[in-house]
């Protein structure tokens, strides 16, 4: 894996709006900048950076009330003017065209639409491109803003079978026949005929009731399958200039799992060619002109990556691990983006190149292209904590990352030309916001190198080195009592290590001393060590704890784990107060249940401190010991003379009665 | 002039009331009592024997309630006092700025280690002043509350202190036992007349302080210096203070702040002022003690306890940095600050420099401190600055001064020091020591657990960590073993719910992140 290389720039101090945009005015050095609606500096107060690293804040409108994926949106020069406009559609029917800042023209749509694409039926002066919406299986076209004509995509044959089981449960009155048809249609499907629609829903209907409801509502209607449409794209006839004349390319879901490109001409009345694959596709990406040799890279939602060659489907597909939720093609190069963070990139001919990781799922993924530039390609990713990152050098750079605020994610994004900007960035967000940034002038998409222009206030880490490395490691200074106690250690090192050694041993002696009397005296401790008394795998560790504040009632908890692999029968825990007499302890001796392995149970012993004898003064906390005893079974033994583990329980002081 | 001549026992002619006198400057407050007794029984009415025994009673209890403050259990359960519910981080005692992650101030939770209040730990333990459990813990407030209020140093098994349990006991205490004491008898309050004593300012300061320090009933007290205020026409600042000390120790913060604020307008005085941030420090309005200790130390500029009191204030505020500064200001004006050589030399420990470290402990241990503790940290630093020779007698001394429950951190530093020199057996001996004198010591079970997986007894492991973890949810090292042990055994589901709490109790720590991440991918991969 190839290393992400850092551009990411700390955001620069905030200059007040004017001031901005002066300067900006003036870095630019041309009136083209300024004119033009895509140049509006109105930005709110929101957005206060004007300058993030090559992006130049062009317009934000924050309630906007447009959510829409990246094929929902287009810019086109509709009028034939030179100020191109944006185009947008959204799932609530909704067709918006806006020209500079402001909405130019909205209008309703019939169904909910699938994608929107502009593209230029013939070569007319002044070239007026036509608009064209895919919603369901038709598509319409708009031109001069007005509807012109709609295209509805053919039927697709439907096997005959299917059909005459149809027909007969059209003759039959309700409820009849309908197990039948269910068992045909079963029997269709095993065989491996697709089915239509309407027979999908009846055979997923469990309920026998259900099924004639079911039946009933297809009657009448005429069986036909129609195609839904998934995604469209554009692709040059013949000559590679942005005003040429295109045909479109539909790509539809056929039957469950099947898929067709159809190729439609220029003026959208005729299907030039139909290629049919498994799987339906999501995204599918043209490269190439129709007439000489094109390319479609198509991605279907059960992550294959196919492409069509002149036509062919070509046998190679790229199969991925998660699927894909994002295709862009630059160049020679594929970049997926997969639901698992990741973007991995292939060579066309199929050859997988490198991958880049994300920290968080992408959310769209676009592709830049700029002519005027020497690096004229780079790639866009957007995220889901509403990063928008900017992967140079085929996607081995990160060139540049900034953050949308008020923790807005972006849904859409589309580069192209807006207004007269030609590196116009526009950006959906998941709010409703449309969001316009511009590639500065001076930038070149290529990773920040000394003296090379990103943008003021970068740092010059270019290449694969990441920003980690720059910061320094905290270690604390030398101080010069460090320096004498070297010295020192290095003088007199020998009597050092003798001293030491000698230390040491006598502490070793200490401690084995001490562990020893510790367990002479089974168990000082609530933890105690096991005893190992023969009585075979007893693995039993015992804890204790005290409930109760002030007393004088106490509850010491046991927590009896066996430890060991077997069950463990016959136990009883005894106790007794230390000294005698202080606690009265219910219940003084318990049989325990058996004991599982692996598992720990607890026993609660209540203990009452009972007022001294005699009416003394109090005498203080005293000790609960709690012995594990092996009980002695009738006929079998005699009961061992050592309990299976100890504790003692040192009781708090309570503050009496 | 006259050299002056020994006093000799036959020499009755001394003035009983200058010998009662004398003695009370000698700080020999006993025969004091007894002089004034026998001066009060020949004549009751002897206001200036009445006034010096007051005094002596006084001083012979006097507490400073500054340093001390003792919440009870209850008081630290049903605090109402706090004013916001949801504060901002740095804004109240509860949130402190979340740990060191925040602009490097101070090393990680990876390196120095968090008490159970989830700050780090402190060089210095002052009776349960910083008691208040931060919002981030996962035991409920009771387990939280009854582990704080139990007293510093002992095992947590020890008695919670219940409501101003300590006040209390003392004043019945030592009622007890002056009535066996011949020469004094306790003062009758019930029957005096405030109005008369409010005229005579001087008795009745004496009587106020015997009646806040000894007697410890402020409502008296409060009557007594409200007369008393209103006969001085509100222009004594003393008598606003003691007013506001028993609106305090009645819980009336409102009102002592106000009293307060009014001593202060009229003379401030160092113990005023520290009193008031007091007052804010128990309605957890931290940033309004520090500005009134900045106003203080502008007056007095170098005064200690102003300095000590802002340093542990920052200290409370995780924000060690600032504390540290001031720390090293006290010391460089009162060299013998035992507080803040220990502050200073527990934060040198912890920040990499143990050299530094040893030199204020060697400082305190000419002061003369000569405690298990200083010993322990003494060997501790030796051993890390690399002086060898020196580290293991400083731990032997420190055992040999300890008594019972302060031994299990000496055994278990002596366990650390074993692992590191290698000797595994040395400290698999010292931590179970440590653990049969304290069995609740939870890094102890955490060091335990991680030598028995050496020894390949995986499930003695897993029962310590688990141990250990129940024990201490602040600490992050017994889950993340745990949730390490877990992916190993191929126990995914144990390992991400361990994972989790490791990164609760640490959220930078990097290696549960990693953990993390493996196990999301084992995830997906179903």
């Amino acid at each position: 894996m190839i290393s992400v290389g850092s551009g990411a720039t700390a955001p620069d101090p905030l200059p007040p709006l004017e001031e901005a945009i002066a300067k900006e005015r003036d870095d630019a050095a041309s009136p083209a900048a300024a004119g033009g609606g895509g140049g509006e500096r109105s930005g709110t107060q929101d957005y206060q950076q004007r300058k993030s690293g090559p992006w130049l804040h062009a317009w934000h409108d924050p309630v906007a009330g447009m959510v829409c994926f990246s094929q929902h949106m287009c810019v086109a020069d509709l009028h034939g003017d030179g100020d191109h406009r944006l185009v947008l559609v959204d799932r609530k029917k909704r067709i918006r065209i806006y020209r500079g800042t402001s909405i130019q023209w909205e209008q309703r749509l019939l169904e909910p639409p699938v994608a929107v694409q502009c593209f230029y039926h013939d070569t007319a002066t002044p070239p007026i491109p036509t608009l064209v919406v895919a919603a369901g299986h038709q598509l319409f076209i708009y031109r001069h803003l007005q509807p012109y004509m709609k295209f509805a995509l053919p039927p697709l044959p439907i096997d005959e079978r299917e059909k005459d089981t149809w027909n007969r449960l059209e003759g039959l009155p309700e409820g009849e026949g309908v197990e039948e048809a269910f068992n045909q249609l079963m029997k269709l499907r095993e065989a491996g005929v697709q089915l239509s629609r309407r027979s999908m829903d009846l055979l997923a209907v469990d309920d026998v009731a259900q099924r004639a409801k079911t039946a009933e509502e297809h009657k009448g209607v005429p069986l036909v399958q129609l195609p839904a449409i998934s995604c469209m794209e554009t692709l040059r006839q013949n000559i590679d200039q942005p005003t040429g004349v295109s045909v479109v390319v539909v790509a539809a879901e056929a039957f469950s799992h099947k898929g067709i490109i159809f190729i439609l001409n220029p003026h959208v009345d005729k299907i030039l060619r139909k290629v049919e694959l498994d799987g339906t596709p999501a995204f599918v990406h043209c490269l190439g002109l129709y007439d000489v040799e094109y390319r479609l890279t198509v991605a279907t939602r059960d992550g294959t990556v196919h492409t069509i060659k002149n036509g062919a489907l070509l046998g190679s597909a790229v199969e991925l691990e998660t699927p894909c939720c994002g295709l862009v093609r630059l160049d020679k190069f594929i970049f997926v983006g997969c639901m698992d963070s990741v973007i991995h990139v292939y060579h066309f001919k199929g050859k997988k190149s490198h991958s880049i990781h994300l920290p968080c799922p992408l959310t769209t993924l676009t592709g830049l292209s700029l002519p005027r530039l020497r690096v004229q390609r780079a790639l866009l990713v957007t995220l889901n904590d509403g990063q928008v990152r900017l992967y140079g050098n085929n996607g081995k750079d990160l060139l540049h990352s900034f953050s949308l605020l008020n923790d807005d994610i972006v849904t859409g994004a589309l580069f192209g030309q807006y207004g007269r900007e030609e590196g116009a960035l526009v950006l959906s967000c998941k709010s409703g916001a449309i969001l316009v940034k511009i590639l500065s002038r001076t930038s070149t998409l290529e990773p920040a190198r000394s003296g090379s222009s990103l943008s003021d206030g970068e740092e010059a880490t270019g290449g694969p080195v990441p920003a980690e490395q720059d910061v320094p490691l905290n270690i604390p200074k030398k101080t010069r009592l460090y320096v004498e106690q070297m010295d020192r250690e290095r003088q007199s090192a020998v009597h050092m290590h003798r001293t030491f050694q000698r230390d040491l041993c006598r502490l070793r002696l200490k401690t084995a001393r001490a562990y020893v009397s510790n367990l002479v005296d089974m168990g000082q401790s609530p933890t105690s060590v096991p005893s190992t008394s023969g009585a075979g795998e007893a693995h039993l560790s015992l804890t204790a704890d005290v409930i109760g504040l002030t007393g004088p009632h106490f509850d010491v908890q046991l927590r009896i784990h066996n430890a060991g692999s077997h069950a463990l029968s016959n136990v009883c825990v005894m106790c007794v107060s230390s000294p005698p007499g202080l606690y009265a302890l219910t219940p003084a001796m318990a049989p325990l249940p058996l004991l599982l392995p692996q598992h720990t149970s607890v026993h609660t012993i209540r203990a009452q401190e009972q007022p001294p004898e005699g009416g003394g003064a109090p005498t203080g906390a005293g000790q609960v010991r709690c012995f594990v005893v092996r009980m002695a079974v009738e006929g079998r033994g005699h009961q061992a003379a050592r309990p299976l583990t100890t504790v003692y329980v040192q009781m708090p002081i309570s503050e009496g009665g | 002039m006259r050299a002056r001549a020994p006093l000799q026992p036959q020499d009755k002619k001394i003035n009983p009331f200058f010998h009662a006198l004398s003695k009370y400057r000698r700080h020999q407050y006993d025969d004091c009592l007894a002089l004034c007794g026998s001066l009060l029984r020949q004549n009751s009415r002897d206001q200036a024997a009445f006034v010096l025994k007051c005094r002596a009673i006084t001083a012979k209890h006097w507490l400073d309630d500054l340093e001390v403050e003792v919440e009870g259990l209850a008081d630290a359960l049903m605090e109402d006092n706090v004013a916001a519910t949801a504060p901002r981080p740095g804004t109240s005692l509860q949130r402190p700025l979340s740990s060191a992650q925040q602009a490097g101030t101070g090393p990680s939770q990876a390196v120095r280690p968090v008490s159970a209040t989830g700050r780090p730990v402190t060089g210095f333990t002052r009776p349960a002043t910083s008691a208040r459990p931060t919002s981030s813990q996962q035991r409920d407030l009771i387990t939280t509350a009854m582990a704080m209020s139990a007293r510093p140093g002992t095992a947590a098994s020890g008695r919670p202190v219940t409501s101003a349990g300590r006040l209390v006991r003392l004043g019945t205490a030592s009622m007890a036992s002056l009535g066996t004491d011949g020469g004094g008898e306790t003062i009758q309050v019930d029957g005096i007349d405030f109005h008369k004593y409010a005229k005579r300012p001087e008795i009745a300061k004496a009587l106020c302080d015997y009646l806040i320090y000894f007697l410890r009933q402020p409502r008296k007290a409060l009557d007594l210096a409200a007369e008393a205020t209103r006969e001085a026409s509100f222009a004594d600042w003393w008598w606003k203070e003691r007013l506001g000390k028993c609106y305090f120790q009645l819980g009336l913060l409102r009102e002592a702040e106000k009293q307060f604020r009014s001593s202060i307008g009229n003379d401030s005085r160092v113990v005023t002022n520290l009193e008031l941030a007091r007052v804010y420090l128990k309605l957890d309005q931290p940033n309004a003690a520090l500005e009134v200790y900045q106003k203080a130390s502008e007056k007095f500029p170098g005064d200690i306890s102003v300095t000590v009191s802002m340093a542990r204030l920052y200290e409370d505020l995780n924000d060690s940095q600032k504390s540290i500064g001031l720390y090293k200001r006290v010391v460089a004006r009162d060299p013998v600050n035992a507080e803040a050589l220990a502050c200073l030399a527990a934060h040198h420990f912890y920040s990499d420099q143990p050299e530094v470290a040893l030199r204020f402990c060697r400082r305190l241990l000419l002061m003369g401190v000569s405690s298990t503790e200083l010993w322990n940290n003494l060997g501790l630093a030796c051993f890390y600055a690399a002086q060898y020779d020196l580290a293991i007698t400083c731990l032997d001394r420190a055992l040999m001064l300890a008594d019972d429950g302060v031994s299990a951190e000496v055994w278990y530093n002596i366990g650390q020091v074993g692992i590191g020199v290698g000797d595994l057996g040395l400290s698999y001996q010292s931590f179970k020591l440590a653990l049969s004198i304290d069995p609740n010591h939870a890094e102890s079970h955490t060091n335990l657990g991680v030598l028995e997986l050496r020894k390949g007894n995986i499930e003695q492991a897993q029962l310590a960590f688990s141990h250990a973890s129940r024990l201490a949810p602040h600490l992050y090292e017994p889950a993340y073993n745990s949730a390490l042990v877990a992916f190993k055994l191929g126990d995914f589901q144990d390992a991400f719910n361990k994972a989790n709490m490791a990164l609760q109790a640490y959220p930078g720590h990097h290696e549960s992140k990693e953990l993390l991440k493996q196990l999301k991918l084992q995830f997906m991969a179903f």
